[in-house]
């Protein structure tokens, strides 16, 4: 018999006269045959499995799963039949000894998956299996033993129920399990081959829900979905499902013009259009920065990294700067109004960017280009502030304080200081400069014990090749294998020396810096309603002065009509000008105030995080280093 | 007249204080060949190379049962008793010294105090060169003993001295640790001293300890076989040839010792130094975040400021054990630096005594020679042949007397080699050991510092910190038990057995008082309480692997 190719083929020898089995087997057989046909997999019931099934994910509900459970019902039942198959093992039918002649491994012998006739039928009357909640236990593997009588039916009675098989366990959270026949599924299914290599390696079995665990109780319902988009690689999921990365720094261009751009990999599942890459320059981001600054006064933009014109093109600093303009770009896009802003989206969007940069510029005004390292320098844009018509009549004139500019810039009369009547914002200025100051100085010091950890850490590699000559002389055998364990131990120090520092810098590093630089985006703010508020003083002298001015020549009889009228006309456009930018004052106002408080709490969160993780690095470096020397003292001294 | 001390024949320390130095202890056969050949010197030629041959054997015979018996006192064969004989103080145990530093004296002037301490010590012996067998008290300034030193170095140039160990270790003087140390250390230069009996014999020590406070300097002359410039060019000459092979190695062996313990000083010495500056700047680090609160009305101000001093303290032990580092394992080596000099100059001089025998042989030769001349000449005028006589007698004196003096300096130095080493490899792994042991301790201080303000920054954030990520708030007092109990690290597989004590070392400090000052009095554990069971607790004496 060729047992390789006809599987089908009754795997004991056959020579013997066969008994009823064999029927039973063909039809085994040919069940197995049917079930690869159509493409569905056996089922076995095991109570336990199906929590596993939990993990399974619900892609694939397969269209045929009304014939499948049929057929698999009844392999399940002649597998796990209902009563215990041993039960009919009894002394007075097993054992027909074989005789010389048998072979011996033969047909006659009982086989553990007697299946019979009687059986069959009897299962296949029982589908409704699956609706008796409190059936017996199927039991795949009975652990009962041979019994030589059989169970009386009182004693059937007593056996043990297995009471998690009970509750819960229907059907549907069988545990399916993959077909083995793959090769046959993907000749006869008619695949486009596009579709078979997006097709998942593996084919998973459809997931049930999960109801198996009735008895503990359910802590969280995972969202499928969500789960599906924690599982893949990308980092910080929003709510609104950016997921945007900044990678691959290219250098361009030629001597005099060199730059690197970085590629912006944005994937957006809200709209049409998934995935998006472009590329970018430093520059841009910038840009961007100043526009978002620009549109969206009083908010606290995330700020981009800083400017620097000598050694741009080193490792180091392409990598830290790219990092820092990836938590710029992904910081935005969590902001819920950020997230919507035109600029930004274009900056993401767009395949033409210098030029619709430019277009966007001049439509708002922003003066994005120029921009000077300091982010707390900011413009305002008058378009922004009084809306088209009038900003550009404004412009015209050159500005909204053109009186007070005069001829090049010298100012003839003295120009109104805003005082900021609200102390909360003065009390935040200062804060802001003190805190500065402080995150400075403690910036610096950390960046000089990070450089000396690892002057330290060569220092210490430098000490240990120093012992490496002294153990060479081999004064004596102990002696010189305690200098050379005494070197190795020092190398080992040196190493987790070096990484203790490097870990240090990235976290505690970074979110200093981080934050640092939000407090110029702060102050920035803080500076916009500052110049308002400056404004608006410069717009009600104004309006004061033409309100007075009218009234001169109202009082004055023989003024011109028209002249009346202009004078008129000139205050009504002040008025509405100071209005406008009285609102926008105040809203300014309360958008700072709602941000700094958001970002306090955030910030506040972050540094206490890092700095917890700096001290539990810190205390494993500790215990490192204890466990190295301890051990170099046991082993040597 | 009858003196105190009974004549004792087997005596070899000469006590009379009127004697005047002689050629030195030799052995009585190579006694009965200078005899011989005083008598004839006719028969010089003849005898000569024949004895030639007989020391040459004679000295390899030393060599090969060197190390078996050279301080037997039984006369087994004519060799062990040449053994005996060349180093006949060896052959009794009888003499002791036995020194007890009791304390060490700082004054004067800045530099007096630093360089020039003065040891205060015990003496008891059964020297007869000692005027009194107790002293008590006795006070010697270092100046002096340095001055000892040189003199023995010259004196005895078959043995190695110790060197003298340095005034002050690096603690700074006005540290208890120091006065422990370098009392110690004076210890075991007596220690050494008293171990080797040819060192005992001289009379100098007698004299030096029974002098006065600064004013003892050698009642003997001070004399180096070659020094200065001499010295310095001899040894630029390659080494005469040296049948002793072991100790033929030795001195190179000890010389790159030297050099490379001078190495690795320097290496230590810069790496503790930056260690300092490091924490100098950990220090700023703590302070540049214990100053985020002040002004700034922030939520964990006083977390803040806690985590501040504790990098702070964190800062200052590091800097403690940079000094600590310095002061074991630099100051040790510093020792064995000097005494590997002392070494290696001794050996030189071996080899100095060795171009002074072959120079004296090539002498007595040629005196022979002159003899023989003499003999074969018809005129002879008898003031002439006593010149020849004479000078010849004494070019054979001189030679016998320098290959005596080799020969023992070679056999003894064959001894101290092994104990030089022994000494050598022990203190090594001594100061290691020490090294190992306050290191050990004070970054076990610094990561007790550390552990105690976790629990502020844990519970600094609502959740519990981000240890708790994940896990539903429960009880988070179990956490924060120390890692380092008495029964073991919390992290090491193997329980290591500790004494009570070192909780108390451990865990406190001595930057406690200044961290505690604005705490509220903090609850102590119950110490039960660290060993009640709960379910973590078990699973964890569960987890311990016992192997």
């Amino acid at each position: 018999m060729n047992y390789e190719d006809d599987l089908g083929a009754p795997v004991w020898d056959d020579l013997a006269p066969k008994p009823e089995n064999d029927p039973t087997v063909d039809q085994l057989a040919q069940n197995l045959g049917d079930l690869s046909s159509t493409e569905h997999a056996v089922s076995l019931e095991h109570s336990a499995w199906s929590e596993d099934g939990g993990e399974k994910e619900d892609k694939h509900k397969e269209a045929a799963d009304e014939e499948g459970p049929e057929s698999s019902k009844t392999l399940l039942s002649s597998l796990a039949p209902e009563e215990d198959p041993l039960s009919d093992l009894s002394a007075s039918n097993v054992i027909t000894s074989p005789t010389k002649d048998d072979p011996l491994f033969s047909g006659s012998t009982k086989s553990p998956l007697r299946v019979s006739d009687s059986d069959f039928t009897a299962r296949i009357s029982e589908t409704s299996l699956s609706s008796r909640k409190y059936g017996k236990p199927q039991r795949l593997f009975s652990s009962t033993r041979l019994r030589r009588h059989p169970l009386t039916d009182e004693q059937k009675k007593d056996l043990f129920v297995d009471p998690l098989a009970i509750k819960g366990t229907t059907q549907d959270d069988d545990f399916v399990d993959e077909s083995l026949e793959y090769d046959t599924e993907q000749a006869s299914s008619k695949q486009d081959i596009m579709q078979q290599v997006d097709a998942p390696l593996f084919k998973l079995s459809p997931r049930k829900s999960p109801n198996t665990t009735p008895h503990v109780k359910h802590i969280a319902q995972p969202d499928n979905d969500e789960e599906l988009s924690n599982s893949s690689k990308q980092v910080e999921e929003s709510s609104n499902e950016f997921v945007i990365e900044v990678v691959d720094p290219v250098k361009v261009g030629d001597l005099t013009s060199a730059h690197m751009e970085y590629t912006v990999w944005t994937r957006y599942q809200n709209t049409d259009n998934p995935e998006t890459r472009v590329q970018r320059r430093y520059r841009d981001f910038r840009w961007l920065y100043r526009q978002l600054q620009s549109n969206n006064w009083g908010k606290i933009i995330p700020p981009p990294p800083e400017k620097q014109a000598v050694g741009r093109f080193k490792d180091d600093f392409i990598e830290n700067r790219r990092f820092q303009m990836e938590r710029m770009l992904k910081k935005i896009a969590q902001d819920a109004e950020l997230q919507r802003d035109i600029d930004f989206v274009m900056f993401l969007t767009s395949n033409n960017f210098s030029q619709d940069s430019k277009v966007r510029e001049n439509l708002t005004g922003s003066n994005a280009s120029s921009d000077s390292n300091d982010i707390s320098e900011i413009h305002i844009s008058e378009i922004e502030l009084l809306g088209e018509e009038d900003a550009v009549n404004v412009m015209r004139n050159g500005g909204i304080d053109e009186s007070h500019k005069g001829f090049m810039s010298i100012s003839f009369s003295s120009l109104p200081r805003y005082n900021e009547p609200d102390q909360f914002f003065v009390d935040q200025r200062q804060s802001a400069d003190i805190l500065e100051e402080q995150l400075r100085q403690l910036y610096k010091s950390l960046e000089l014990v990070d450089t000396q950890r690892n002057e330290l850490a060569s220092v210490t590699e430098e000490f240990a090749q120093s012992v490496k000559p002294l153990e060479e002389l081999e004064v004596t055998k102990e002696g010189s294998t305690l200098l050379s364990n005494f070197a190795e131990v020092h190398l080992r120090l040196k190493e987790s020396l070096q990484r203790s520092s490097m870990q240090e810098a990235l976290t505690l590093g970074v979110t200093i810096d981080e934050y640092l630089r939000s407090l110029g985006s702060i102050k920035a703010t803080l500076n916009q309603r500052a110049k308002l508020g400056y404004f608006l003083m410069i717009v009600e002298n104004d309006l004061n002065k033409k309100q007075s001015q009218l009234e001169k020549l109202n009082r004055n009889m023989k003024s011109h009509t028209d002249k009346i009228n202009a004078t008129t006309k000139e205050a009504q456009i002040l008025q509405k000008r100071f209005s406008k930018i009285k609102q926008k004052w105040q809203d300014i106002g309360e958008t700072i105030r709602q941000e700094l408080s958001k970002h306090d709490q955030e910030k506040v969160k972050d540094f206490r995080n890092n700095m917890e993780i700096f001290l539990e690095s810190a205390i494993e470096s500790q215990k490192e280093c204890i466990e190295l020397w301890e051990t170099f003292y046991q082993n040597n001294l | 007249m009858t003196s105190a001390i009974p004549y004792d024949p087997y005596d070899d320390i000469d006590n009379n204080p009127f004697s005047e130095p002689q050629p030195t202890s030799v052995a009585p056969e190579a006694e009965s060949a200078v005899a011989t050949e005083a008598q004839d010197v006719h028969e010089g030629p003849l005898t000569q190379p024949s004895e030639q041959p007989d020391l040459q054997p004679s000295q390899e015979g030393h060599v090969a049962n060197q190390n078996s018996n050279s301080t037997t006192t039984d006369q087994a064969g004519p060799q062990s008793e040449q053994d005996d004989s060349l180093l006949p103080e060896r052959k009794l145990n009888k003499y002791k010294l036995v020194v007890k530093v009791t304390g060490l004296e700082r004054a004067g002037s800045v530099t007096n105090k630093k360089e020039n301490p003065t040891i205060i010590f015990d003496v008891s012996t059964n020297l007869p060169t000692f005027r009194k067998p107790q002293h008590r008290n006795l006070r010697k300034t270092l100046d002096e003993f340095q001055n000892l030193f040189k003199f023995l170095n010259g004196a005895i140039p078959e043995t190695f001295i110790p060197a003298i160990p340095p005034p002050r270790t690096s603690y700074g003087i006005s540290n208890q640790e120091d006065y422990q140390r370098t009392v110690s250390n004076f210890q075991m230069w007596f220690d050494r001293l008293c171990a080797d009996p040819l060192i005992l014999r001289n009379e100098e020590i007698a004299f030096f300890m029974e002098s006065d406070l600064n004013t003892y300097t050698p009642v003997g002359k001070v004399k180096l076989p070659a020094a200065g410039l001499k010295r310095k060019t001899l040894k630029q000459l390659a080494p005469p040839y040296d049948e002793c092979i072991e100790l033929a190695e030795f001195r190179p062996l000890v010389k790159s010792i030297h050099h490379q313990c001078q190495e690795i000083q320097l290496k230590l010495f810069k790496l503790c130094k930056l260690k300092k500056t490091l924490s100098a700047d950990e220090n700023g680090v703590g302070k540049g975040f214990a100053e985020i609160p002040i002004d700034v009305a922030q939520k964990h101000g006083k977390m803040y400021k806690r985590f501040g001093k504790t990098l702070t303290a964190v800062g200052d032990i590091d800097s403690v054990i940079a000094t600590l580092d310095m002061a074991t394992l630099h100051d040790g080596l510093e020792w064995i630096v000097q005494d590997t000099y002392v070494v290696k100059e001794a050996m030189t001089n071996r080899h100095f005594l060795m171009r002074d025998l072959l120079q004296a042989q090539q002498n007595s030769k040629f005196r022979q020679e002159q003899a023989r001349k003499l003999r074969a000449k018809r005129d002879v005028s008898p003031l002439k042949v006593d010149e020849a006589i004479r000078q010849l007698k004494y070019a054979t004196t001189v030679e016998h007397e320098l290959t005596m003096k080799l020969k023992r300096t070679t056999a003894n130095m064959l001894l101290e080699k092994q104990r030089w080493l022994d000494w050598y490899s022990a203190f090594l792994s001594t100061s290691v050991k020490e090294y190992t042991l306050r290191k050990i301790e004070y970054e076990r201080k610094k990561l007790s510092l550390l552990e105690r303000i976790r629990a502020d920054v844990r519970s600094a954030d609502e959740n519990g910190g981000l240890s708790r990520l994940g896990r539903s708030r429960s009880t988070t007092s179990s956490d924060l038990h120390p890692s380092q109990t008495a029964h073991g690290d919390s992290w090491a597989g193997d329980a290591r057995r500790r004494s009570q004590a070192f909780e108390s070392d451990v865990l406190h400090t001595e930057f406690d008082d200044a961290l505690c000052r604005d705490e509220a009095p903090a609850s102590t554990l119950n110490p039960e309480d660290q060993h009640a069971l709960d379910a973590r607790n078990a699973a964890t004496l569960l987890g311990q692997s016992t192997f």
